[in-house]
């Protein structure tokens, strides 16, 4: 089938105004959040499961590519066209369809952001856990793909955790539901392994997602020090003191630097490291866990401890970490984030081989990061005009993958393998490990053709022709 | 077609082929029997490899196969199609890898469960998982049954807690997902998918958990109604009230109806919420309350968690629904069961939405339970719930499926089995609707 014909099919499915086709509509679609890039043959933007369904359906016959996409918020290609096809933009389907009080839940639409969420359930005091740094862009149906995290899955986990049932458009645009309203039926957890396929298994069309209740007090934390290895160590002591901290954030001077720069939030530039610590629970109770806390950040070297319980006071302790990468901008005109995890205990010892490989390719890397769950987020930062820089900075972000994997991590926490990651897979899993997992996208997916060209080494790319591009723009309005 | 005489002792030809492997004695091959069908042989491996080339083996020659830890809920599924050889993995290291300052602990699937929690004890951290029996249970069998129990309502199940895995496949391919950290999404969770399979997919052989500090403080209330509906009720406003507790069940049986709130993290916290809770219930029907000591409260959970598996009952229900439909789903047990003669104990979790029922008949009548699990269905369907038959005799078992309908996923459950498994290998015809086609 050709384009022309495609196109106008789809146009019957969901209506002339919810297909682009010409070539610079499309130039919006050829990029997700960071890498890559590939151009769709369509977009097209349903307003129903039916549509989407039919839409998958004439992409099964005709043997055309579905790629789903949310907001474009993802940081390893996800949602990039690699071998063309249609793109199935899901920002419309954005309502929510119920919540439930009672049973702490609600039904929403794919393409709902996910702060909207949270705010549409504060008035029944609940809110929804996962909060990625992009949550007031990205989509509900993105972050179920990616599973993705943010800095509160410290303590309350990732979007796994707080999903409890998908409808899903198979690969022949078969509806599905995996998982219900509660938990607990027997059979295989097909809803546990769908989530963070990466769009490889199925198109999400509805979403149960579990509800928290909004916590009786917060308070917010920032603990300045000297050194980086001193935040570090921190870290591991909190922890062994058994407090579970809802959120343990660090960024280290070249971040905070950026950021003070950039958007001033009161961070001490001459800081060599920061920890953004968030507690929360019983009014009578996170008082006395501020005390404990402060008391072992001086220990460990703090030079200062400020703290926050209003929201207002908070937001603004946030408000440096959350546009940290946006703020990069001001030390150079790119940046290559990596998502590197490690344990927590090894944290001093890789962030150190982190700067050694920065400054033996000649690049500053600035971390800001989850370091409760061993995320890191080293920012390699440098200038794609200078010939030859781009290569050698993948070549230093695969160094950093490297060391995590050594130090007993791996090379994904929260953004996804996609395109960006793919070829470092065997790095972390056997051949047989991953015949294992396409098995289970086979099971979905028999004929390959939702997002193609993701996950897995090789397969169709257009990788290897752009990856001189495969590197993010700094600039307000990129999260991690 | 097979290489092994079916006639003679299939323990004597294997033990000659792995040497290494132990092998169970014929004469006892009766007590690792499943619903009155012994095995042709039972195998003790002690390393990964022998597990993986028996598998290989037993796989290529089209012999079933049941792992096997304890064998503790061996009484869980439906009667094995066929039962040639059951692999345990008590024989296998019992290897537990705690990193206290990660949080995390990797342990081998051979490794009772109670171990594991003394382990993690004494660096005053715990695996905030229970399982029925759990003390005496390996750890791969917690896993492949994954039952929801008193602290799910707070702390998730095994799903929630599993960070990754190592398995052998049916044909004894060795594989893992996940790994050693508490958040990564590199590659596919295919451990969620061992997790509550029964064994069908897979030989779990070590499994990596997120672990936590134990709480600092750990209370139980107790509070006593006059009726089920009354407690459940009384339960539910809790709910509504703002905070709940970590874990709330109502046990109801001949003695009366008591409700059990537990309590975990701070003191302070704790104080106040255990306040506010005896605030709440005091202007419900609650008629006494009490915190109980620390032993009686362990006690008191345990047999909770336990429920129904501690001794023979005969039946043994598990039912589950939306938990804001816990009463309606209570009401309808209670009304179906009171019309027969029958001698029946409830445990209700009415926060996380489960009823798990013992059922004394006082007649062998296979008719009469078959039906009253039909109706039992028929009834909770209405609710949107399920019902399994956790524990029943081998004659009802013949008659329905203990795990009943799976709805319309069944054709992708067989579609993934038939994937892993194409030759029916493990534990067959033994989980839901057999599900091999």
């Amino acid at each position: 089938m050709n384009t022309k014909q495609l196109v106008r099919d789809l146009k019957r499915i969901v209506g002339k105004n919810a297909v682009l086709h010409d070539p610079d509509d499309l130039l919006v679609f050829e990029y997700d959040g960071s890498v890559d890039r590939g151009l769709p043959a369509a977009v097209v933007f349903p307003s129903s499961t039916e549509e989407v369904s039919r839409v998958v359906a004439l992409a099964h016959r005709e043997g055309v590519p579905v790629v789903p996409r949310g907001a474009g918020t993802g940081l390893s290609g996800g949602a990039i066209a690699t071998a063309g096809g249609i793109e199935i933009a899901l920002t419309r389907m954005r309502n929510i369809l119920e919540i439930d009080q009672a049973n702490r839940l609600a039904v929403v639409e794919p393409g709902l952001v996910n702060l909207d969420l949270t705010k549409a359930t504060a008035k029944f005091n609940l809110y929804y856990a996962p909060d990625p740094s992009s949550q007031r862009a990205c989509t509900i149906g993105g972050n179920v793909a990616e599973n993705a995290g943010g800095p509160h899955c410290l303590r309350y986990g990732v979007t796994s955790n707080h999903i409890l049932g998908l409808e899903v458009v198979l690969e022949d645009g078969a509806v599905v539901w995996l998982g219900e309203k509660f938990r607990g039926r027997p059979g295989y957890d097909l809803l546990g392994a769908f989530v963070g396929s990466e769009g490889t298994m199925g198109v999400v069309t509805k979403v149960i997602a579990r509800l928290l209740p909004v916590p009786g007090a917060v308070r917010t934390l920032m603990a300045i020090f000297p050194d980086i290895d001193q935040a570090s160590s921190t870290v591991s002591r909190i922890i062994g003191n058994g407090i579970v901290p809802t959120a343990l954030e660090m960024m280290d001077s070249l971040a905070i630097k950026a950021v003070e720069t950039a958007i001033p939030s009161g961070y001490p530039k001459d800081a060599g490291a920061i920890l953004l610590i968030e507690i929360d629970g019983q009014v009578e109770e996170v008082d006395p866990q501020v005390a404990d806390i402060s008391e072992i950040c001086m220990q460990e070297g703090a030079v200062e401890m400020r703290s926050a319980s209003e929201t207002e006071e908070r937001e603004r302790l946030w408000a440096g970490r959350k546009g940290a990468l946006g703020a990069l901008g001001v030390l150079a005109p790119n940046y290559y984030l990596v998502d590197g995890v490690v344990p927590r205990t090894r944290l001093s010892d890789v962030l150190r081989k982190v700067a050694d490989i920065g400054r033996d390719a000649g690049f500053d890397i600035a971390n800001v990061f989850h370091a409760g769950d061993g995320n890191l987020h080293p920012c390699i930062v440098f200038d794609e005009r200078e010939s030859g820089t781009t290569v050698r900075v993948l070549e230093a972000g695969g160094e950093i993958l490297k060391v995590c994997v050594e130090a007993g991590g791996t090379l994904t926490g929260e953004h996804g393998v996609g395109l960006e990651k793919r070829e470092y897979m065997p790095l972390v899993f056997s051949n047989a490990d991953m015949d294992a997992m396409l098995g289970l996208k086979h099971t979905f997916a028999p004929m390959g053709l939702l997002n193609p060209g993701k996950i897995f080494p090789g397969g169709p790319s257009c990788g290897e022709l752009s990856q001189p591009q495969a590197v993010a723009r700094t600039g307000l309005g990129a999260w991690v | 077609m097979t290489s092994i005489d079916s006639t003679g002792s299939l323990r004597f030809q294997l033990s000659s082929a792995f040497s290494g492997v132990f092998f169970v004695s014929d004469l006892h091959l009766g007590d690792y029997a499943i619903d009155g069908q012994s095995p042709r042989a039972v195998a003790i491996p002690s390393t990964e490899k022998q597990l993986s080339s028996l598998l290989s083996f037993a796989d290529s020659e089209g012999m079933s196969v049941v792992p096997y830890g304890n064998g503790n809920l061996v009484a869980l599924g439906n009667s094995p199609e066929s039962l040639d050889i059951i692999v345990c993995t008590t024989g296998l290291k019992q290897s537990i890898d705690h990193r206290p300052g990660d949080l995390t602990a990797t342990v081998g699937a051979g490794v009772s469960f109670g171990a594991l929690q003394k382990y993690l004890t004494k660096t005053g951290q715990w695996l905030p998982l229970e399982a029925p029996l759990g003390f005496h249970r390996t750890i791969g069998s917690v896993l492949a049954i994954d039952q929801s129990t008193p602290l799910t309502l707070s702390q998730g199940t095994a799903r929630d807690l599993v960070i990754g895995m190592r398995v052998a496949s049916p044909d004894g391919e060795i594989t893992k997902s996940g790994g050693r950290v508490v958040k990564n999404v590199t590659g596919f969770d295919i451990a969620k998918l061992h997790i509550g399979a029964l064994g069908t997919l897979g030989v779990i052989l070590e499994a990596s958990f997120k672990v936590w500090p134990i709480p600092k403080k750990d209370v139980t209330l107790v509070a006593t109604y006059i009726s089920l509906n009354e407690a459940i009720q009384a339960t539910q406003e809790l709910a509504q009230s703002g905070d709940i507790p970590d874990a709330v069940e109502v046990v109801a049986s001949g003695n009366g109806v008591s409700a059990y709130f537990r309590f975990l993290g701070t003191p302070i916290g704790v104080q106040s919420r255990l306040d506010e809770t005896r605030r709440t219930l005091k202007s419900s029907n609650t008629q006494h309350m009490e915190t109980l000591g620390s032993n009686e409260a362990t006690e008191a959970w345990q047999g909770i968690t336990d429920f129904g598996w501690e001794n023979a009952e005969e039946l043994l229900l598990r039912f589950g629904c939306l938990p804001s439909r816990t009463a309606a789903l209570a009401e309808m047990v209670s009304s179906i069961l009171s019309k027969e003669d029958l001698e029946i104990t409830i445990v209700a979790g009415p926060g996380r939405g489960v009823i798990v029922c013992t059922i004394s008949t006082a007649s062998n009548n296979n008719d009469q339970v078959v039906a009253l699990i039909e109706r039992l269905r028929t009834s909770a369907a209405l609710l949107d719930g399920y019902v399994v038959a956790e524990k029943c005799s081998q004659e009802i078992k013949q008659r329905l499926d203990v795990w009943g309908f799976p709805g319309d996923t069944l054709s992708l459950m067989r579609r993934l089995k038939k994937q892993v498994d194409p030759r029916n290998t493990l534990n067959r015809g033994r989980f839901l609707w057999g599900i091999a086609v």
